[in-house]
């Protein structure tokens, strides 16, 4: 059960469905919308400090200011730098291949998305997260490639 | 050539020479291409027909006078040159071009030397009329740029539909399995209906702009007509009206009443519609929105009109090259936009042959000011 995600994205509409459809699946899980790309990074350092990175993050890739691409390489190299894993599933609306293929370049990126949010969706992310989680020792090497 | 001819009688000679000149005389006058003989001086001393059909000028006017007032003055240097390289050193061939009552003709043509001994006497010359070979080469250049264009966007509009037409249909997709579980609370779910609704405008306005956007691809030739700016700007200005009220904005118009330019009006009001709506949408936080139009008339008999702002405005080194492409937004936190009504204000200004520039700075405002040909 995801416990606490974070979904970035510059669209307001998209925020609000996501959040809605994640807790209306996952009732306890706590999730904080961040329509700006920088604070969201701002934030995944202190948690990244503190010991409390979340589950997830949703990323959205066409914004106008940060691109989720952008927020990949940066989140990649303070991942780097605190030697700390962060899961990140890209939730975008694009249906075009080039997007995908550019993700799984990407050592962070679990999962490639397809607006809108499903339950089913959710349910096999939670079950890669737990995966990567459970069995496997913490740092997972190639992780850092980004 | 006589003395290749022995044992002959001079009756046999002088009849093969006779014969051999006939010869000659008819593959001069029926060869397909131009052929004619100069003097050292660039007179014409001998044309065939074709020389008079190219160049559409008769024979007795011909012989006796230079061919330089013939040669495109474009070409006339380095034809002249070719001649006297002819003259001096080798054959020559080169392209020329001459004008012609029928209009400029390009020309494939070989100079060589005619020689008696060691002395030139003259130079002859053969020109292949290439007019129409280098027309179809010219078409065939500009088909090929078309095809380009007309590749890079259909590859953008399908990026416009994988990303930004996409978007829309995955909110609604969402909001409406959402409202299907019924599990929202009253005030959510009346708020999800209000943003499935505003999700499928925002899917109306898009599929709207990408029709305009295709219908300037297959435009034929647009009908002008006078256009009273004045009168242009009220008229979008009450289509306007509940926007500009919604926040509050104050409007200054500065343009003469007599103020009237020929030109395509639906392009023209679509241009100005595009600038105002992006003046009121990207309005700031915090203070009122001010928007001034204005028109004047510029040197060169153009009229500029702008439409300027107080409104979030741009970063112009970050956006400049990218403003005016199809799928773009640089606008924070703003999803309904299309991506493509600077596209539009772009492709119809430049139908319109005129020019649009932009002067911006985030948190002060933008400024986007359009040059139109009068007529």
């Amino acid at each position: 059960m995801l416990k606490k995600v974070y979904i970035v994205d510059d669209d307001p509409l998209s925020l609000f469905l996501a959040k809605n459809i994640l807790t209306l699946y996952n009732i306890n899980c706590k999730s904080s919308c961040y329509i700006d790309a920088n604070q969201a990074l701002d934030q995944l350092v202190e948690d990244a400090l503190t010991g409390d990175l979340p589950d997830l993050v949703l990323l959205d890739l066409n914004m106008p200011l940060m691109s989720g691409f952008e927020f990949l390489r940066r989140l990649g190299s303070v991942c780097r730098g605190l030697e700390m894993e962060c899961f990140v599933a890209i939730l975008t609306s694009s249906i075009d291949e080039e997007d995908k293929k550019r993700c799984a370049e990407s050592a962070l990126v679990i999962d490639f998305l397809e607006k809108p949010l499903t339950n089913s969706m959710l349910h096999t992310i939670t079950k890669a997260i737990t995966k990567k989680n459970g069995p496997l020792p913490d740092n997972v090497p190639g992780r850092e490639q980004i | 050539m006589g003395h290749n001819i022995q044992n002959s009688t001079d009756e046999a000679r002088k009849k093969v020479l006779r014969e051999f000149e006939n010869l000659n005389m008819a593959l001069f006058h029926n060869h397909p291409d131009a052929i004619y003989m100069l003097d050292l001086e660039g007179r014409f001393l001998m044309v065939n027909e074709v020389v008079c059909q190219v160049s559409g000028v008769g024979r007795e006017l011909l012989l006796g006078s230079s061919f330089e007032p013939l040669i495109h003055l474009k070409y006339r240097a380095s034809t002249i040159e070719s001649f006297e390289m002819a003259i001096r050193e080798s054959p020559q061939r080169y392209e020329t071009a001459v004008i012609t009552p029928e209009g400029i003709k390009y020309l494939d043509v070989t100079n060589f030397p005619f020689r008696s001994g060691d002395q030139v006497l003259a130079v002859f010359g053969i020109a292949k009329d290439i007019t129409e070979k280098r027309q179809k080469e010219v078409e065939l250049r500009e088909q090929k740029a078309l095809l380009e264009v007309v590749h890079e966007e259909v590859e953008i509009f399908r990026k416009v539909i994988a990303h930004d037409l996409r978007k829309p249909v995955a909110n609604a997709l969402g909001f409406a399995r959402l409202l299907k579980e019924g599990v929202l609370a009253a005030d959510e779910e009346t708020e999800a209906k209000c943003l499935l609704l505003g999700t499928v405008e925002a899917l109306d306005t898009m599929v709207r702009d990408l029709n305009k956007v295709m219908a300037l691809r297959s435009k034929g030739e647009m009908a002008q007509e006078k256009v009273e700016v004045l009168k242009a700007v009220s008229e979008l200005l009450i289509s306007f009206e509940s926007e500009i009220n919604n926040i509050k904005a104050s409007i200054s118009v500065h343009v003469d009443p007599g103020l009237h330019l020929l030109t395509v009006k639906a392009y023209f009001y679509s241009i100005l519609r595009n600038l105002i709506a992006n003046a009121l949408k990207y309005h700031a936080q915090g203070h009122l929105p001010e928007i001034t139009i204005k028109a004047w008339p510029r040197e060169g008999s153009k009229l500029a009109i702008s439409v300027g702002d107080n409104g979030i405005g741009m970063d112009m080194e970050a956006v400049a090259d990218r403003l005016f492409k199809m799928h773009t937004r640089f606008a924070p936190h703003m999803a309904e936009g299309s991506g493509l009504g600077l596209y539009i204000v772009n492709q119809q200004v430049k139908l319109l042959n005129g020019t649009v520039t932009v002067s911006s700075e985030p948190g002060i405002g933008s400024e986007f000011t359009v040059c139109l040909p009068l007529n």
